[in-house]
C-alpha cells in the first residue's frame, strides 16, 4: 500500500504531549511522505463555518458525539442511539470551551471513527492518505466473544484514533492497584480516599500528566501507519513498538525500555515505504 | 422562685402549630424546592437562600445532612480534594491537609456547619416529609412536588390512606442521591429517561458529576449523586467534594433559570 500523506490531529487538552515532536518523528519514520500537523479535528471542522452557522454545527456535532457514548459496558451502542438533553449539553460545553478538560466517558470507537471520517474533506480522504486523530476521550470496542466493551488505546482504520487517556487506562495496571481500590470500596471509603489508596500501588504506570506520553504516542502512530501499509497494526515481538500491550508494564517495555524501536520485519516495512517515496522529506504544519 | 417562666401546655401547642402553619402556608409556594437534604441539596439551598431566593428543602428523614455526618467504615472523618476545601473555608470548618490537595475534616463539625449555614441563609425545611410525585404544568414543566408525612410509608395501608398535598415552586432540584426519586417518578410516568449507572472511567466520575450538574428538563435541576443516575456516570462511594461543588453548580443554574423567568 502506498502512503503519500499523513495527517496528525492534535489534542491540546492533553498538555503533556509534544505534537511537534511527533511530527518530526513521523517525518523521520516516513521520509518522502508528506506529514501534516493539524489542530483538533472537531474544532478545525467547526472553525471552517461562518459564525452564523457555527451554533447549529456545534449542536449537530454534540448530538452525534452523545450518540456515540457507551452507556453500559454490557451492550453495544445501537444505531441512532437516543440521547437526552443534558448529554448533548455536556458535549456542547466541551466543544465550545477549549479549556474544558472534564472527560472520562467511553465512546464507541467505530461510531466515533465514522463521525470523524465524515468531517474530513473528500480531497484529503484518498486511499493513500492516513489520518491519525488524537483524543483525550476514552474509546472502546464491542467484543462479540465476551459481549462487552473493552477500552482501547488505538483504533486503526480510516481515520485512526489514538486515545491518550486510553494509553493510561486500557492496558491493565499491576494487580495491587485493583486490589487496593476494591478494598477501599469495600470499606466504603470516599472517592478521594480510594484514589489515594490506589495511587500508592499504581507503580510504574503512565498517567495523563506523564512527560513520557509523547514517546509512547510515537509507537501508537507507528501502529496506525503499519496497519495502513500492511493491514496489520501489531507485532508479536514484545520489544517492538508495534506490540499490542495489554498491560502497562508491557507497554512501557515496548515503547520506552526496548533497545531497538522495531523488529527487523517492521523496520523493513517502514524502510520500504521510504524507498517507495524516494526518501524525500516533505512536511507541513497547518 | 421557678427558673422558667410559667406556660400552659396549650400555649406550647399553639406556639408550635402557629409557627409551623405560618411557615407551611408561606412555603406552599416557593421559588425553589429542593428534594433531599444531603450535602449537595444543603449546599444548593444555602447558595440560593443567600441570594434571597425563597428555598424549601424537603427531607424524608428527621435529621438533615444525609451521609455528610460520617465517612467510610463509620469513621466520622470526611475527605475532600482541592478545590473543595474552599467550601470548607466558606463554612468555617476546620480541616487538616492530609497531603497536597487532600483535606480531612470532622464529619459532625462539617455537617452541622453546613446545616447552620443553610439555616442562616434562610433555607426552610420540611423534614420527616416524603416526596411522592411532581406537579406538572404546560409542556411538562416541573412546577412543584407532592408530599406526605414520612411515617405514612411505614404503616399498614388500611390506616394510611392519607392523601398527600402539593406545594409549588418555579424550580425543583432533585438532590435525592442515587435513588434520584424525582427523576424516577418522571421516568415511571414516561416523561423522562435516565441512563442509569454507566460505563465510564471511575476515577474521573467526580469531575463528570459536577460537569453534568444542571437542568435535566424544564423546571428540574439535578445535583449530587442523582446526576450519576441521570446521565449514566459511574456509581461511586461518597465524594463529598463533588457533592458540595455539584450543589454550588446546581444553585448557579437555578439562579440563571430564575433570572430568565423574570
Amino acid at each position: 500500500m502506498f502512503l503519500s500523506e499523513v495527517y496528525i490531529y492534535s489534542e491540546p487538552r492533553c498538555r503533556s504531549v509534544d505534537f511537534q515532536e511527533l511530527l518530526s518523528y513521523v517525518k523521520g519514520l516516513l521520509p518522502g511522505t508528506r506529514v501534516v500537523l493539524v489542530g483538533p479535528i472537531l474544532e478545525e471542522y467547526i472553525n471552517d463555518f461562518e459564525d452564523s452557522l457555527r451554533k447549529g454545527v456545534v449542536r449537530q456535532l454534540a448530538e452525534s458525539l452523545a450518540q456515540a457514548k457507551v452507556k453500559t459496558l454490557e451492550s453495544p451502542v445501537p444505531d441512532g442511539q437516543s440521547v437526552i438533553a443534558g448529554e448533548v449539553a455536556y458535549e456542547q460545553r466541551r466543544l465550545k470551551d477549549r479549556e474544558n478538560v472534564v472527560f472520562g466517558l467511553i465512546y464507541d470507537a467505530h461510531i466515533l471513527s465514522a463521525l470523524y471520517g465524515s468531517l474530513i474533506a473528500a480531497t484529503k480522504s484518498r486511499i493513500e492518505h492516513l489520518h491519525i486523530i488524537f483524543t483525550n476521550q476514552l474509546i472502546g470496542t464491542w467484543d462479540m466473544a465476551d459481549r462487552r466493551y473493552h477500552a482501547r488505546t488505538v483504533l486503526c482504520g480510516s481515520p485512526s484514533i489514538v486515545s491518550l487517556s486510553g494509553i493510561t487506562i486500557a492496558p491493565a495496571k499491576e494487580a495491587g492497584f485493583y486490589i487496593a481500590r476494591r478494598s477501599a470500596e469495600a470499606f466504603g471509603f470516599a472517592e478521594e480516599e480510594k484514589m489515594e489508596v490506589a495511587a500508592g500501588f499504581a507503580g510504574d504506570c503512565l498517567n495523563l500528566d506523564d512527560p513520557r506520553l509523547t514517546e509512547v504516542a510515537k509507537g501508537y502512530i507507528a501502529q496506525a501507519v503499519a496497519h495502513r501499509l500492511s493491514g496489520d497494526a501489531f507485532c508479536s515481538d514484545p520489544d517492538c513498538r508495534l506490540y499490542n500491550a495489554h498491560r502497562q508494564r508491557e507497554l512501557i517495555r515496548a515503547q520506552l525500555d526496548s533497545d531497538s524501536e522495531y523488529c527487523v520485519m517492521h523496520q523493513e516495512l517502514f524502510n520500504a515505504q521510504a524507498r517507495t517515496n524516494g526518501g524525500q522529506w516533505t512536511s507541513d504544519c497547518m | 422562685m421557678p427558673l422558667f417562666h410559667p406556660i400552659d401546655e396549650k400555649d406550647v401547642t399553639r406556639a408550635i402549630v402557629g409557627s409551623f402553619m405560618r411557615q407551611f402556608e408561606e412555603y406552599a409556594e416557593s421559588d425553589v424546592i429542593i428534594v433531599g437534604g444531603g450535602p449537595s441539596g444543603l449546599m444548593a439551598g444555602k447558595e440560593l437562600a443567600s441570594k434571597g431566593v425563597k428555598t424549601l428543602i424537603v427531607e424524608r428523614n428527621n435529621y438533615i445532612g444525609g451521609g455528610f455526618w460520617i465517612g467510610g467504615y463509620l469513621m466520622n472523618k470526611l475527605t475532600v480534594r482541592a478545590p473543595a476545601q474552599e467550601v470548607l473555608d466558606e463554612l468555617g470548618v476546620p480541616y487538616e491537609e492530609a497531603q497536597e490537595g487532600l483535606f480531612v475534616a470532622d464529619g459532625p463539625h462539617a455537617c452541622s456547619k453546613l446545616i447552620a449555614a443553610a439555616c442562616d441563609a434562610g433555607v426552610k425545611f420540611a423534614n420527616m416529609t416524603i416526596f411522592e410525585d411532581v406537579v406538572l404544568r404546560e409542556g411538562n414543566r416541573v412546577a412543584g412536588v407532592v408530599i406526605n408525612w414520612t411515617p405514612i410509608t411505614s404503616l399498614p395501608r388500611e390506616i394510611t390512606c392519607v392523601d398527600p398535598v402539593a406545594i409549588e415552586s418555579k424550580i425543583v432540584i432533585d438532590s435525592t442521591g442515587h435513588d434520584a426519586c424525582v427523576l424516577a417518578k418522571l421516568e415511571q410516568r414516561g416523561l423522562a429517561k435516565t441512563v442509569g449507572f454507566g460505563a465510564m472511567w471511575v476515577e474521573r466520575s467526580e469531575d463528570l458529576l459536577v460537569e453534568h450538574t444542571g437542568e435535566f428538563m424544564p423546571g428540574l435541576i439535578v445535583t449530587g449523586m442523582a446526576v450519576s443516575t441521570a446521565y449514566g456516570l459511574p456509581r461511586m462511594g461518597p465524594t463529598f467534594g463533588g457533592m458540595l461543588l455539584s450543589g454550588k453548580r446546581g444553585a448557579e443554574v437555578a439562579l440563571e433559570k430564575l433570572a430568565e423567568m423574570k
